[in-house]
């Protein structure tokens, strides 16, 4: 037998194992459990220790030294490790935090606000179904955004805070959500799937090898 | 529920399991229609100028990668039959080891690695990560993944900023990679963009596509299949659509009972 | 001077340089600002998020051992959690001192850590089945949009709606062209303005962030 050959029977059992959660909680779904979480961490650690030895000390080596100062600074993200170390923790995650949210938030005011606004208030009056349709974008965003700004005031059905017109358009607004979810529900749907035939198909290929 | 009494559950789940494994056991082959953003990202490949650099950002994590596996590798053999550069690099910590399964199948032709092609390894960081990329590649990477300088690969020469790609393309993305890399590439650096997506976070991403920052995208294993008929080259996309077909189908039969009972029920009370 | 470091205006106001760094390389330009933008992002964040990887690991790691050591975890639960530790431990030692390449490294990764991972994460396609079933009802009109909208979309993607009606294929892309993209277009702008309320709240030091209690 080789490694090829007790490869694919463990994957085999594992998969099975894992499968065996359909029937009940048991002690080998929570062993292929520990399994990959334990196997997963140390992949990211490994492969995280493979970019600094590969890519950060060739530089810090060829003279950059200024490197190090970043190195040790994301030292301190140790301090998450123990309570009374906690507050140096903060100061790497400060800098982390600060990009990270100022680049989304520059690529944001264009791509999710202002290209989003353009392209909903560019409509084409024509009697094709692209111009019906960018007719019916444009209402429907304003009716799904009114949904979001006026919901909070009280519910849908009440219409003592707001006029009729005003529920009407956030009811429609309700509805466009309500199609946009199902739609997601829907997509959601296939990208399991697509992994569940990867793991059929190592069965079948198994099962048919040994037959 | 009447399906209670004999354990609806069970039966439920042998039946998403034999709609899956009839016909992968035995296809059908049912016709897939091309999606226009399929077609879009094709058109945009097929139409670079011989000599346009491409970069290739590798997002396909190990559990949600056979969803996109398909068009990834359908994306792959396209780009690599057509005269273009490629630069390609991991921002997921499985990249490496999923990237070279995937080159087993797709024919290099008569490109060389550091003329025609470079890879460079992983670098965690996600979008801080991609907007540094797109300042300075050799202050991210300074080697490439076998370990020789950016300075000493011809193709790396010209090479070092988002502005010297005439595209950038996202494969195998699950995770959110397509649409930071609107914000930090297209918007940031006028890169158009384009991918290979999950299913999942497809709908997310059509207002992109519709503003024109996605030049184009495949949807999931779906998409797989649409790209594989536009290459001509058939794959795992064709053949997994059959098993998209009969499991859809028996999720609708699903929630037509479960319909049908609620109502009955509902109409017996009143 | 542990004091000093413990107060969190120090961390909040390097947030605060980073954030006008990163706007002023973008809105405003100019040599000095792109300078300190490609400091910023190229040396510095990308080696901090790197070691976030690695701490993260770690904090699993640390985990596991606490709850060995906990009186109160059940012996099942201290063996897991024992193995977790080992098998991590073990895939650390042979992928820094043997490299990625090495054959049991490429062993493990192929044959156990991909198709656990997988196998665990397509559970949820039997739940969501049982769920169609038992949860996904048209309750009112407004869930019935929902299920007519995820059918026609489930019969658009399935290559067999196409077979039984050719109808089913546009209707469906109408659903994710017109309907979904609004939707989500209208979802885009909103989650835009909470973003932006939450860097202001970050910004003014009203959101704990930062692991304060």
């Amino acid at each position: 037998m080789d490694a090829v050959f007790i490869g694919e029977l463990v994957t085999v059992l594992f998969i099975i194992m894992a499968y065996s959660y359909l029937i009940k909680s048991n002690v080998l779904f929570q062993f292929v459990q520990s399994t990959y979480v334990g196997l997963g961490v140390g992949h990211s650690i490994v492969m995280t220790i493979k970019y600094f030895r590969e890519s950060t000390m060739p530089s810090i080596t060829a003279g950059n030294l200024l490197l190090l100062l970043p190195l040790v600074a994301g030292l301190l993200l140790f301090g998450r490790l123990k309570r009374d170390y906690l507050y140096l923790y903060r100061y790497p995650l400060a800098i982390l935090i600060g990009v990270g949210l100022g680049l989304q938030l520059r690529g944001m005011f264009k791509a999710n606000l202002i290209d989003q606004i353009t392209s909903t208030m560019n409509i084409t009056v024509e009697p094709t179904l692209n111009g019906i349709n960018s007719i019916l974008i444009l209402i429907f965003v304003i009716t799904s955004m009114s949904y979001f700004f006026f919901t909070a005031r009280g519910s849908l059905n009440t219409s003592t805070t707001r006029g009729k017109l005003l529920d009407g358009v956030m009811k429609v607004g309700q509805y466009v959500l309500m199609g946009a979810f199902g739609a997601g529900f829907a997509a959601s749907f296939i990208g399991r799937l697509a992994v569940f035939m990867d793991v059929l198909n190592t069965l079948i290929t198994f099962f048919s090898k040994l037959i | 529920m009447a399906l209670a009494k004999i354990g609806y559950r069970k039966i439920i789940y042998l039946s998403v399991l034999l709609s899956a494994l009839i016909p992968m056991l035995n296809p059908f082959g049912l016709p897939v229609e091309v999606s226009t953003q399929s077609k879009d990202l094709y058109n945009y490949i097929e139409n670079l100028p011989p000599g346009a650099n491409v970069a290739i950002n590798f997002a396909g994590s190990a559990a949600m990668f056979p969803d996109s596996q398909a068009a990834t590798r359908a994306v792959l053999k396209h780009l690599f039959s057509r005269p273009v550069h490629i630069v390609l690099w991991h921002s997921v910590t499985d990249g490496p080891l999923i990237f070279g399964n995937e080159m087993k199948y797709v024919n290099v032709g008569n490109k060389q690695y550091g003329v025609d092609y470079v890879y460079l390894p992983y670098s965690g960081g996600g979008e801080s990560t991609l907007a540094a990329i797109a300042e300075n590649i050799r202050g991210v990477y300074p080697t490439d993944e076998r370990g020789t300088m950016l300075d000493d690969i011809p193709l790396m020469i010209d090479i070092n900023r988002a502005e010297d790609f005439d595209l950038i393309i996202v494969l195998g993305d699950c995770g959110g990679a397509t649409e930071y890399t609107v914000r930090q590439w297209t918007i940031a650096h006028g890169v158009p963009e384009g991918g290979t997506v999950c299913s999942i976070t497809y709908p997310d991403l059509l207002p992109f596509w519709k503003t024109g920052a996605i030049v184009g995208m495949t949807n999931g294993v779906r998409g797989g299949g649409e790209y594989e008929l536009l290459i001509k080259s058939p794959g795992p996309g064709l053949k997994n659509t059959d098993v998209l077909s009969s499991v859809h189908l028996l999720y609708i039969v699903i929630i037509i009972i479960g319909n049908v009972e609620f109502l009955w029920k509902k109409g017996g009370k009143s | 001077m542990a004091e000093i470091l413990k107060r969190k205006e120090l961390p909040l106001l390097i947030i605060w340089l980073s954030v006008l760094i990163v706007f002023a390389d973008y809105f405003i330009g100019g040599s000095i600002f792109k300078s300190a933008f490609q400091t910023l992002t190229v040396d510095w964040t990308v080696i901090i998020a790197n070691w976030a990887v690695i701490v993260g690991g770690m904090a699993i790691m640390q985990r596991s051992i606490v709850l060995i050591q906990r009186p109160s975890t059940a012996t099942i639960d201290r063996i897991m959690q024992g193995w977790q530790f080992g098998v991590a431990t073990l895939l650390i030692v042979i992928g820094v001192f043997f490299g990625i390449e090495n054959p049991t490294y490429n062993w493990l990764y192929t044959y156990i850590l991909l198709p656990s991972w997988r196998t665990v994460y397509t559970i949820i396609i039997f739940f969501m089945a049982t769920a169609a079933y038992r949860a996904f009802r048209a309750r009112n009109p407004p869930s019935a949009v929902m299920l007519v909208c995820g059918i026609l979309v489930l019969l658009r993607n399935a290559p067999v709606g196409h077979t039984i009606w050719s109808g089913f294929y546009p209707i469906g892309t109408w659903i994710l062209d017109v309907v979904n993209l609004s939707g989500g277009r209208a979802i885009m702008i909103g989650s835009m303005i909470g973003a932006l309320s939450l860097l202001i709240k970050i910004l003014i030091g009203k959101e704990k962030i930062l692991g304060e209690e």
